[in-house]
This record gives C-alpha cells, structure tokens and sequence, in this order.
C-alpha cells in the first residue's frame, strides 16, 4: 500500500518517518484543497457546495489506496503535528456543514456541536469506506452521509431529496 | 541452611502483595484491575507511544512477573482496557434499559445519558479509549470502528416509529452513532470531559429527529433537565 504521486506513478512506501509522513500528508491535503474549491466553484447554495466537497473528498480518498489509511490510521499514530491535520480537515468540514444554520429552515436550538459531530462522523465513514478493500461506489455511500447532514438544518423532505440527487459531474 | 533472598525480592513480594481486605483469591483479578486502570491513565496523560511496561508497572504496583502474567505485552494490556471500557459500558447500558424499559425514545435519552456519565466519571480512562486508541495502530482498528457503531442496534429499532422508516438510507444509524462517538472524542481532546452533558439535548434530538421528527424531537430534548 502507498501513496502516488500522479505525474510519476511512484508510490511511497509506508509507515513513512514523521517529518517526511508529515510532508506528504500537507501536499496531499493541500491538493484535495484545491479539487475541492475547484468542485465547488460556481455554486451558491449551502446544499450544493456541501454535496460538491463531500463527493470530491471520497472521489479523493478513492483514487489512491493509501490515502484513506493514511487519515484513519497514520497520520493519527504519528504525534501531536500530523494528528492536528486531522482535525484542520474535520474543522473545515464543520464549518461548511454548520453554515446550514443560515438556511431559514433551521431551527434556532441548533448549535456549532451539531456540525461538529456530523463532520467528524462523515469523516471517519469516508475514510473508513476507502480503506475498504472493495469500497462501496460513491452513490451508495454520499446520498445517505448528505441525508444526515442536510437533516437538521434543512429538514426531511431536503433530506430525502439528497437521496436522489446525482453525483456531481467529475 | 537457609538461601539469603535476592535483592530486591522482598521489595518485589511487597509489590504484588494485595492490600489488606484482597484475599489471595482476588488478589490476581485486583492486580489485572491496577494494570489495566495504569495504562488508561498513563496513555491518557502521555500518549500510547510513550507509555512503556516500565512506568505501567511502577503505577500499577505490580511485578514486571505478575505484569507477564496478565498479558503478553504493552498493546495486549490496552486492547483489554478498551474491550473493558466499552464492554462495561454496553452492559451498564443494556442493564439500564432492561430494568426501565419505557418507549425507544426514552431508551435513547437513557442510553445517550448514562454513556456521557460514565465518560464524565471517568475522564482518563475516556480519553485513552476515546481519543488516543487510534493511534496504537492498524490493529486496533477493526475494534475503534465497533466502538463508534456501539449505538446502531438501538438507533435501528427508532425505524419502527418512522412510517418512512425502510425509505431510510442504510448509513443514517452509522453517522448517527458516530456523531454521538465523535462528540466526546472533541470534548476529550480538549480537555472539556465535563461540558458533554451540556450537549446531551442537542445530541438527543440529532437522534430522534431522524425517526420522530423535529417537532417531536425537540419536544424529548428540551423536556431533560439541565445539567448539574
């Protein structure tokens, strides 16, 4: 199992040493960063930009074997540093969920612990279903994380429409 | 003719002697108990990585003999805490529920309750399990993924009270089990064990919103009293 650059196809060999994992983990992170922006381009409401990142994150984790155990597993047992990229992600991702607070079919009970709760879930399941020797395709596993995730902010019916909504174009 | 003892074995015999009150026959169940008690709090205060055998048995008390004689090594001693930890608590839960009973709903709020209070009791033991179990390593993970589905079952039976229940994506009880997971491994992970009672209402009708509805939901969630 290793990481691939994709201009050379030359995968990197794990466990890696920390300063090096912790490199690799920045650039990796970094370009899911920008297919992510690019992903959500364009797109002006709350739903759409979160399905947009959340598919562009499996599609990320999907292409190459060892970036989901990289997230569950290494980055995790490689000290306080790589640990705390993590978190960066999951923040990220909580506060793009958490902007469903604005939608006006939010309840106002809502807090920031709610986003803060389904970012990580969805995070872990992501990661844990690329790991998967034979991960389930993107349009089992994003309508139902989007469901769980539109849910609170934006009510049933929204949440049922995520379950039919196709996947963004790649 | 007697054999001087070795030094140190006096000191060593000390070691594993049970306290006054052990009988010899708890005194092995009471060692196992201060070894697995040690590592949850060494590896809480120091990380997995920096906890060795050596600081273990200082804590614990015991022999490096009597630590062998419990586990194989370092990893083996912690896969039993965390089967423990969540072990006990999946029991205290299951006992709760089956001596209250009460609607589904109710079970929910039940089990949400006494899961935040055992993590509230116990905050080292929490965050060891909790927060630095993932960084063992790849063979922890398998038990790490079973511990944040520890909710499913009970989430699973809420379809019944869901007329839409079977339109329901197969992943809602696994994000929702998750959510409740992760909400105490981000209150660990800061420090702020005591604070996860204050998230107790919103967690209950993250859950429950999913099979009765907000308007329902909210109704069972605001009705818990306030935190102590």
């Amino acid at each position: 199992m290793g990481l691939r650059e994709p201009s050379t196809a030359q995968p990197i060999a794990a466990p890696h040493p920390p300063t090096t994992l912790l490199r690799v983990a920045e650039e990796e992170l970094e370009r899911f960063h920008r297919r992510a922006e690019a992903a959500r381009a364009g797109l002006v409401d709350w739903r759409s930009r979160l399905r947009a990142t959340v598919y562009e994150f499996y599609r990320y984790l999907r292409e190459d074997e060892g970036r989901g155990r990289l997230l569950l597993v290494e980055l995790r047992s490689a000290g306080a540093r790589p640990a705390l990229l993590i978190e960066a992600e999951i923040e990220a991702l909580c506060g793009l969920i958490d902007e469903g607070r604005a939608e006006p079919t939010a309840p106002p009970i809502l807090t920031r612990s709610t986003a803060d709760s389904l970012a990580a879930a969805i995070f872990w399941q992501l990661s844990l279903a690329a790991d998967r020797d034979c991960s389930p395709p993107e349009t089992e596993l994003v309508p139902g994380l989007m469901y769980s995730a539109v849910l609170p902010y934006s009510g049933a019916v929204a949440a049922t429409e995520e379950l039919r909504i196709r996947p963004p174009p790649r | 003719m007697f054999m001087r003892a070795l030094p140190g074995r006096d000191a060593r015999a000390a070691l594993d002697a049970p306290p006054a009150g052990v009988t010899r026959s708890t005194a092995h169940l009471d060692q196992r108990r201060r070894i697995l008690r040690a590592i949850g709090e060494l590896v809480a205060k120091r990380g997995y990585a920096d906890v060795t055998v050596e600081l273990i048995v200082k804590r614990a008390r015991v022999s490096y003999k009597t630590f062998y004689r419990h586990f194989s090594g370092k990893e083996e001693c912690f896969q039993e805490l965390f089967d423990s930890a969540f072990g006990s608590t999946e029991k205290a839960i299951r006992d709760r529920l089956a001596e209250e009973g009460g609607s589904w709903a109710r079970q929910v709020v039940l089990a949400l309750g006494l899961w935040i209070d055992r993590i509230v009791a116990e905050p080292l033991i929490a965050r060891s399990v909790i927060v630095e179990a993932p960084t063992v390593g790849p063979g922890m993970l398998e038990r790490y993924e079973r511990a944040t589905k520890a909710f499913v079952p009970l989430f699973e039976a809420g379809r019944e009270d869901n007329p839409r229940g079977a339109q329901l994506p197969a992943t809602v009880e696994d994000t929702l089990s998750g959510s409740i997971f992760w909400s105490a491994y981000q209150r660990l992970i800061v420090g702020e064990a005591e604070r996860l009672p204050e998230l107790l209402p919103e967690l209950i009708e993250l859950v429950l919103r999913t099979y009765l509805g907000q308007a329902e939901a909210a109704r069972i969630a605001r009705a818990q009293p306030a935190p102590a």
